[in-house]
């Protein structure tokens, strides 16, 4: 049989120096792959440990600059999107676009069957029947460092081709094979934080989208204070308003009027309904609705009973059992059905 | 593998019936029912003790229960038989006795079980299977137990001239023991397939990290003992081993030919260690009394490829499915 031709996503971290790791073992022809998305030094210091990874597993290792495409894509919508009141997940979009999208085409234009990254997720290959064949994108085995919730755009067409080497392996145990590979990546702390970002993100955002004063009224319409610029406060924010007499919560944002709107009671940040667009349905076919589902509104969050039903064409309504915290416009609603992610989409509003 | 001087056993074509109806039924000591059909005597063993005189020298001695099948006409349908433990700490002691008249072709279904996980039962039978010139015989053995149980089949086939026998037994939920015993005796011109699998041990936890240790008694211990004796000229036998060591399991297995005349005879015995916990000692013994005879073994014992299961783990099958799935492929192979 012909060894089949994988290139790995290497970042220079312990899971995707691990997930190269093991698709060795497991016997394929494995390319690493470094991809340059800026010019912070953080990345040349990942991209000398990913050769030295490389080096060991003794698998070549190309370096892809797409420096370009990832500011076009990636930051620009960012920035954008934060400008617009929003709270953006720049790792879906940086999925969507990049490793699913520069690197697979890339891949499959070197003739390669597969392209693989360190995510934390399972992909499971279903028959229909006895021709048609769907893929289905599952939750990791490790419930705490599942990444399923950023792979929500995927669709069939990158799943056939895509690999995740370390989606039924536990942390822990990925640091075990680390070691028995030898690999000089364990001891790195986790990396968790937007990757493009060096310090924190409201230095990134001051120095992009400068500040932009406005009035923080209550609920009631009472002024009790001044803002920076909206986009340094997100939904359900406790810290850095910065009043007197707090705590307030960030309970909503008026961009027209740039009105920063708070709250000092925690309830009112509950809300059982959102509006969420964009909708990307993984096996392709929209279901029926109404549907149930189990949803997630952020990476840490717990997965809630929903129903989704239909309202406009790209965008769908859904109702949770109970109230959720801060459901926030621009962050990912994911559609959970068992350990199978059925869908997402980005939330516009809820109500 | 088959081996190039050995013929395999075909099973000429029976019409599609499956299991239907259960032609002897016994439940603990207790026969349920037997459903008498035109050509065929189905008694409990101590009715036939009486009854058939010449039934003594099979017996031996006076049996309690279990049953006796005599085929005297041409069947177009399986015989079924069921023997269960339903209620704890049952000591069952069966004298089985299957005739088949010359020439016949018949297929013969038996299921023994436990109804429950801890019962604690012992199934102890001692079994003779008498086919006569020109039968053949399908014969499925199918064992599931409970964790608790002590089964001792005893089995002993005689194959008189031309007869042919595909024998499999199929154990995927062993007892805590199990002591598997099974001779034929070839005569002239018999052909004889065993297709024999046993799992030991129990299904490992998904959970479980590879290399964690484990605490704990042995949870099944099986022995298991085939001897093929090829006494008429021209008789042949394949035997195929397939031993699955699970969790906590220990195996010993002893495959044997014995060739006293000029026969064929081939051993194919494999076992896989699942877990690490598992011990599977596998003994392929080969005796030739005559020059003519030829007879030749092949056995290996190995573990679950690393590599099988990292690929099949990076294509979404979790770990305990992707041991499931190299297993079954393993047994698939029979």
């Amino acid at each position: 049989m012909k060894q089949k031709k994988v290139i790995c996503a290497m970042s220079g971290g312990i899971d995707s120096s691990v997930a190269a790791a093991l698709l060795k073992k497991a016997g394929f022809d494995v390319i690493g792959v470094f991809i340059k998305l800026t010019d912070l030094p953080r990345f040349k210091e990942s991209g000398m440990r990913a050769k030295k990874v490389a080096k060991i597993l003794g698998i070549p290792l190309l370096v892809l600059d797409l420096r370009r495409e990832f500011k076009e894509r990636v930051i620009n919508l960012f920035l954008k999107e934060y400008k617009l009141g929003l709270t953006p997940n720049p790792c879906v979009a940086c999925n969507k676009e990049i490793k699913f999208g520069f690197l697979l085409e890339k891949a499959l234009s070197l003739d390669t069957d597969f392209i693989a990254t360190g995510h934390y997720a399972r992909i499971k290959k279903r028959f229909v029947n006895s021709k048609q064949i769907r893929y289905s994108l599952m939750t990791a085995k490790d419930k705490e460092k599942d990444q399923s919730y950023f792979l929500w755009k995927l669709n069939q067409k990158q799943l056939k081709h895509i690999l995740f080497p370390i989606g039924d392996y536990s942390k822990t145990q990925v640091r075990i094979i680390s070691r028995k590979f030898k690999l000089p990546t364990f001891e790195i702390p986790e990396s968790q934080e937007v990757c493009f970002i060096q310090g924190t993100i409201n230095d990134f955002l001051k120095k992009r989208l400068k500040e932009k004063p406005g009035k923080i009224i209550t609920k009631e319409e009472k002024t009790v204070g001044e803002h920076r610029g909206l986009w340094f406060y997100t939904i359900g924010q406790r810290k850095g308003i910065n009043l007197p007499d707090g705590p307030y919560y960030v309970l909503d944002k008026d961009l027209k009027k740039n009105l920063l709107i708070v709250t000092k009671n925690e309830k009112d940040l509950y809300e059982k309904q959102l509006l969420a667009g964009h909708v990307n349905w993984i096996s392709g076919q929209e279901p029926k609705f109404p549907l149930k589902i189990k949803a997630k509104i952020r990476y840490r969050h717990e997965p809630a009973s929903a129903v989704i039903t239909r309202s406009l064409k790209s965008k769908v309504s859904l109702r949770f059992a109970q109230s959720q915290r801060a459901i926030t416009p621009g962050q990912s609603v994911v559609f959970y059905k068992g350990q199978e992610v059925s869908g997402g989409g980005v939330i516009s509003e809820s109500y | 593998m088959t081996m190039k001087n050995v013929k395999n056993v075909y099973p000429p074509k029976f019409p599609e019936k499956k299991f239907g109806r259960v032609h002897y039924r016994q439940v603990d000591h207790e026969v349920k029912n037997i459903f008498e059909i035109g050509g065929v005597t189905i008694l409990p063993s101590s009715e036939a003790w009486q009854k058939f005189a010449w039934t003594k020298k099979f017996f031996g001695e006076k049996p309690k229960e279990g049953y006796f099948i005599w085929v005297k006409n041409q069947l177009d349908f399986p015989l079924t038989a069921c023997i269960t433990i339903a209620s704890p700490k049952i000591s069952q002691d069966l004298r089985n006795l299957l005739v088949i008249e010359k020439n016949i072709k018949a297929r013969a279904n038996v299921i023994c079980d436990a109804k429950e996980k801890f019962l604690c039962g012992k199934h102890l039978a001692r079994g003779k299977l008498i086919l006569k010139e020109g039968v053949f015989l399908e014969y499925n053995h199918i064992h599931k137990w409970g964790e608790k149980d002590n089964v001792q089949p005893d089995y002993e086939f005689t194959l008189e001239k031309g007869a042919r026998l595909i024998y499999n037994y199929r154990n995927l939920f062993p007892p805590e023991n199990l002591e598997f015993k099974t001779t034929i005796h070839s005569g002239e011109n018999t052909s004889s397939n065993l297709n024999l699998i046993i799992m030991g041990g129990r299904a490992a936890k998904a959970s479980r990290v590879a290399g964690a240790p484990v605490l704990g008694r042995v949870a099944s211990k099986t022995k298991v003992k085939d001897t093929v004796f090829l006494e008429g000229k021209n008789s042949q036998t394949v035997v195929r081993l397939r031993l699955v060591g699970r969790k906590k399991s220990q195996i010993e297995a002893i495959s044997q030919i014995f060739a006293t005349s000029a026969g064929k005879g081939h051993l194919d015995c494999q076992g896989l260690l699942v877990d690490k916990t598992a011990k599977i000692s596998l003994i392929p013994q080969l005796v030739c009394q005559n020059k003519k005879a030829q007879i030749t073994h092949e056995a290996s014992i190995g573990k679950i490829s690393e590599e099988e299961l990292t690929y099949l783990r990076m294509r979404g099958l979790t770990e305990k499915e992707a041991i499931d799935l190299i297993v079954s492929g393993f047994l698939k192979k029979v």
